[in-house]
């Protein structure tokens, strides 16, 4: 069993996703608005600002993980449910719009959109499954 | 498999959330065992039968299993 309550392990988990979260929109929002006040892009710039949005990402990627760790076993089996239907649908998806590329159906797609992708299908397989209020 | 959580847990007239509050789990995990959709670990049926001071056999029923041949 964990060491920690569902009730912790919920506490852990929103201490840190909320001000990732507002890292994360700050980054993206004030990343934009700077990029404007530069010619060109300097390359400080832009990895400044490229570390400012991925570190938000992988840190509640890293809390995901952790929260799934501590939590109560039905929820860590309900979590690792969701994730794995959301990773099943993102690697799905990924393979279908990578053929359709190939083969010139569809124009090139950004990468960067599978990351919502995989969040939206994680967070709707929680939904649907009556989870949403675990985290 | 069945249990008698439920019925355990109205006569200490508690409620899913203060049962979950001592046994460190989710509201919805004591649901899920309650309807039996999820049975609970080995651990936590200890837990449960500490909250309520009885044995693990008094609140859950194994379902029929078949015989074991004696050697």
């Amino acid at each position: 069993m964990s060491s920690f309550t569902f009730k912790q392990s919920r506490r852990r988990y929103h201490m840190i996703f909320w001000p990732s979260m507002i890292v994360y929109t700050i980054a993206c929002i004030g990343g934009a608005l700077l990029q404007r006040q530069f010619d060109g892009n300097p390359i400080w710039l832009s990895v400044g600002l490229t570390a400012l949005t991925i570190l938000p990402i992988f840190a509640v990627l890293w809390l995901i993980w952790r929260y799934t760790q501590e939590t109560d076993e039905y929820t860590r089996l309900r979590q690792l449910e969701a994730l794995a239907i959301g990773g099943l649908v993102t690697a799905g998806a990924s393979g279908a719009i990578g053929f359709l590329q190939i083969y010139e159906a569809i124009p090139t797609f950004p990468v960067f959109l599978l990351l919502p992708f995989f969040f939206l299908s994680y967070g709707g397989a929680k939904f649907l499954r009556g989870e949403k209020d675990c985290v | 498999m069945e249990n008698r959580l439920r019925v355990l847990r109205a006569e200490r007239k508690w409620s899913q959330a203060y049962l979950a509050d001592l046994l460190g789990v989710s509201r919805q995990s004591v649901n899920a065992i309650e309807t039996g959709k999820y049975d609970p670990s080995l651990p936590l049926a200890f837990s449960i039968s500490r909250v309520f001071g009885c044995t693990i056999e008094d609140i859950f029923i194994a379902e029929e299993e078949p015989e074991i041949a004696a050697e």
